[in-house]
């Protein structure tokens, strides 16, 4: 495949949101990021799944409390990937909570909880927000780049693959 | 909206090729050359868009350098439209005919009079429209080339994008995944070829994990 061609009609965004919610269930929650150390990585309130490929899409769309890991693997089993979900990272004191899409990884409803930040000064607040969005950049960045290592190496198709059947199909 | 408080939305950019040295300046004339013109009630303009002051949106004064903040640069871009509400534009379009015929003693009308007719009620009714403003905050990082544009409508972007590159003279590239996974191979100087990643536009095979259901 041209690179083109895997430019346009790529598939990374859907499978990395679909790692990242397969590793958070398997773990817990529980990832460990390079240059962040140990944080925490949950699913939101809202998961939206959808078939692969550039056919008519299905999708399937969970809100709420009320959807469960098996509900993910259900919709994983029948072939869709995530395309959008809302995510919580905690690490040490600091909180995001934001929806991610995967087609243009864009970040919508970003809340960052520091507390620091809710100073009244517009220059702190400026210089506060921007550090904490780049933050969490770093964190996505790295968790991106850990997907793209632990999918492409010889680790995946020996163990990883294995370990994500197994979660799959308990 | 986002660069100062409430909940944010935005899409990443990459800035193409090194910065010059002087990228202050180049900016800052940039946004004066480029800042935000209201629309003149004379004119029958239906859009205004350019750069005003991140801190407040009625400014367009730059001289101050108050958009630098080391190592960041903050700006806005307002997009004024004007927009004539379609019921309005057919009652003054029926009238401006009827009293058209009435002076011309036709009973039926050609194209070309009624395209006349149309270009002036709307320019007409386009100078008592009130432009309805837009402002979408921009963040840029000068030590790392990355551009924070805090909207994710499409078209938005898409204006930015273009308004950017006029504006300042460099291209962006947005941060999509296949963008963000070269960046992020360039950078760490790995030997991942994207291209092995998928061998079919499906995608990562999870397609395998359903024959081994």
């Amino acid at each position: 495949m041209d690179s083109a061609t895997l430019k346009e009609h790529n598939q990374f965004g859907k499978d990395f949101l679909t790692y990242l919610c397969y590793k958070s269930d398997e773990n817990e929650g529980r990832f460990t990021v390079t240059g962040q150390g140990q944080l925490l990585l949950l699913i939101g309130d809202k998961i939206v799944l959808e078939d692969s490929g550039d056919a008519p899409r299905n999708s399937v769309s969970y809100s709420g409390e009320a959807f469960t890991g098996d509900d993910l693997k259900q919709a994983i089993r029948s072939g869709k990937k995530v395309c959008e979900a809302q995510f919580k990272i905690e690490k040490d004191t600091s909180t995001w909570s934001f929806t991610m899409k995967a087609q243009r990884f864009d970040i919508s409803g970003l809340r960052m909880y520091p507390p620091t930040y809710k100073s009244d000064d517009p220059e702190g607040r400026f210089y506060g927000r921007m550090l904490s969005i780049e933050q969490l950049h770093s964190i996505i960045d790295e968790l991106y780049h850990q997907f793209l290592r632990d999918i492409s190496g010889k680790h995946w198709e020996d163990e990883g693959y294995k370990k994500f059947q197994k979660w799959l199909n308990p | 909206m986002g660069l100062y408080s409430g909940s944010s939305s935005y899409i990443r950019y990459k800035v193409n090729g090194e910065p010059g040295e002087n990228l202050r300046e180049t900016v800052l004339a940039g946004l004066k050359e480029f800042s935000f013109r209201e629309l003149d009630t004379l004119s029958v303009k239906d859009k205004s868009m350019g750069w005003v002051s991140a801190e407040n949106m009625a400014s367009v004064f730059f001289d101050d350098l108050h958009f630098a903040k080391d190592p960041y640069l903050a700006f806005s871009l307002r997009i004024d439209t004007r927009r004539i509400p379609p019921l309005a534009m057919k009652a003054a379009l029926l009238r401006e005919e009827m009293k058209y015929k009435k002076t011309t003693k036709k009973e039926r009308l050609s194209k070309k009079e009624k395209d006349t007719l149309r270009e002036q009620v709307s320019d007409s009714l386009m100078k008592k429209v009130l432009p309805i403003p837009v402002l979408y905050d921009v963040c840029w990082n000068s030590a790392t080339g990355i551009v924070l544009f805090f909207s994710t409508s499409k078209k938005a972007n898409e204006e930015f994008m273009d308004f950017f590159a006029i504006s300042f003279q460099l291209m962006l590239t947005p941060l999509y995944p296949y963008e963000l996974a070269c960046s992020l191979i360039d950078m760490k100087k790995d030997k991942i070829r994207l291209e092995k990643l998928t061998n079919t536009l499906e995608g990562f095979e999870w397609s395998k994990v359903q024959d081994a259901r």
